[in-house]
């Protein structure tokens, strides 16, 4: 990954640098909606970052501009890749970005949306597929997971679209996780689990954090997730 | 990493085709600023104008925008039917990228045409012909890549790709006009796929299509896809098409590429006006 390469402090994985994110609404009077203002922060190498502010503040937005699903409107998003390279996210080519989010960053996003008509397993497995492991070996990864998050196996043949809310954010988390991302976006990942499922979320989070996985991620109850966090990010703090 | 090494399948630069005696004022006074595509001096119709873009291998790059935005001027260009008004296009495949491909022999874009495209119409009378039989139509791709046709291998060929593509191998024989849409669709994606294509050239694949062959449809492109690992190139002006099956999108508007990005930015943060009002209209 040659593209660009900047500075970056040595154990630094990601950096983000006076990020602007500022939506122009062209049906509605070009009304403009500055949703992130300078906010910069930095992430080291298997840290659990948590952002934090009132609804509305922009959290979402700051995960989905370092996944790309936003166009930042300014700023940069430096992340080293594992190859040691530095790619700045908001600006980098579509195509590392599509790179990057196939073998370094997963998003576990707020809503669960994935392909119809695709059964279970193969969503889960698809990611591993992407990355060039074999379709049998990718089920196989995935029917693991599936059995960690306790999805019955009577489901997995059956297509997500048909699943409970608490079902898809567990396959949700489930397609993110098989990818052993090295950074880990998640968006509320624990808003629609029961108590037994955030126990078990909380585990595999723990087993994929020892193995160096850095996390950065919303939570709704922040007393759950208080003893895995390093860092708290108040975007509030930032437009202030 | 894999990525640096990945030298683009699919190379098109300034690509613009013009229906009409075409002047100097044409790509000044036509496009989505102007409100149409057809120049008021000479009154030619600029179809697409200065549209460039990458794809690598394996990448499935959409076309979105309304009818009459250039979409099925830029396949019908690729797939050498047509011959563009100026640009350049470059295959990987063909002397390593470096000869522009619109510049080429008319003989030496069939054999292209032959062995490394398929396309897949809207309409089936485009890609097939009705007076053949489903298995002669696929067949008929293996017999032009062919020196030496021998029945039985080609048959076989042919058994294999109906098969692949779902439609039942015993109706190889009867003609394509008494087959439904959604199997005349099935059949001109096995004819594509034929000679093994690198670039899979589809120009509304599913539009005429009720939601629930459409679907069948589409999930066999995307299956098929994934199997291959086959370029491809999707025009649709349903989102719902380009969300299923491409990474990136171009939107095009008055012959013109407006925006362009990865499908789920251009879905959930759309930046052009054109754009914005294309993913608010959205069902």
């Amino acid at each position: 990954m040659k593209e660009e390469t900047k500075r970056l402090h040595n154990n630094c994985l990601l950096s983000v640098e006076n990020l602007e994110k500022t939506f122009c609404l062209h049906l509605l009077k070009r009304i403009k909606v500055e949703a992130v203002q300078s906010l910069s922060f930095q992430l080291r190498q298997g840290e659990f970052g948590v952002i934090v502010g009132p609804n509305g503040a922009g959290k979402s937005t700051v995960l989905k501009c370092i996944y790309r699903t936003y166009l930042p409107t300014g700023g940069a998003i430096k992340y080293r890749c594992a190859d040691n390279t530095i790619v700045d996210l908001a600006t980098c080519s579509e195509q590392m970005v599509l790179e990057i989010r196939k073998t370094e960053i997963a998003h576990v996003t707020q809503f669960f949306r994935c392909a119809p008509r695709v059964p279970t397993e193969e969503v889960v497995a698809y990611p591993r597929m992407a990355q060039g492991i074999s379709q049998k070996e990718a089920v196989e990864e995935a029917r693991e997971l599936l059995k960690r998050f306790a999805i019955p196996e009577k489901l997995w043949r059956t297509y997500p679209a048909t699943f409970s809310g608490g079902e898809q954010q567990k396959i949700n988390l489930a397609r993110a996780i098989i990818q052993k991302p090295r950074l880990l976006l998640l968006d509320e990942p624990t808003a629609s689990l029961d108590a037994r499922a955030v126990e078990r979320f909380l585990a595999v989070l723990e087993s994929i954090r020892k193995k160096g996985t850095t996390c950065l991620g919303i939570f709704h109850d922040l007393e759950m997730i208080y003893p895995f966090t390093t860092q708290l990010i108040d975007v509030q703090g930032a437009k202030r | 990493m894999v990525f640096n090494s990945q030298l683009p399948l699919l190379r098109v630069r300034n690509l613009c085709k013009q229906y009409g005696p075409s002047c100097s004022a044409c790509a000044r006074l036509t496009g989505p600023e102007q409100g149409s595509n057809i120049c008021p001096e000479c009154g030619s119709v600029v179809a697409c104008f200065d549209v460039s873009f990458e794809l690598l291998p394996g990448e499935v790059l959409g076309i979105v925008g309304e009818s009459g935005s250039g979409k099925s001027t830029i396949i019908r260009c690729l797939n050498l039917d047509e011959s563009p008004t100026a640009g350049e296009a470059f295959l990987s495949e063909v002397e390593g990228g470096k000869v522009n491909l619109f510049a080429l022999s008319s003989q030496r874009k069939r054999l292209i045409q032959s062995s490394l495209l398929g396309v897949v119409y809207q309409s089936p009378h485009l890609g097939l012909n009705l007076n053949f039989s489903a298995g002669a139509n696929v067949a008929e791709r293996l017999l032009i890549q062919n020196n030496t046709p021998e029945y039985r291998p080609i048959r076989k060929r042919t058994s294999l790709l109906l098969n692949k593509v779902q439609v039942p191998v015993k109706r190889m024989d009867e003609p394509i006009k008494i087959f439904s849409g959604g199997m005349q669709q099935r059949i001109q994606l096995a004819k594509a796929l034929a000679p093994r294509p690198t670039l899979l050239l589809l120009d509304e694949p599913t539009s005429g299509l009720d939601v629930s062959v459409q679907a069948r449809v589409l999930d066999l492109i995307a299956s098929l896809q994934r199997e291959t690992g086959v370029s491809m190139l999707v025009v649709s002006h349903d989102l719902g098409v380009i969300r299923l099956l491409t990474h990136r999108t171009l939107v095009m508007k008055m012959g013109r590429v407006v925006e362009q990005g990865l499908t789920d930015q251009i879905l959930e943060d759309p930046q052009h006006p054109y754009t914005q009002e294309l993913v608010a209209s959205v069902l």
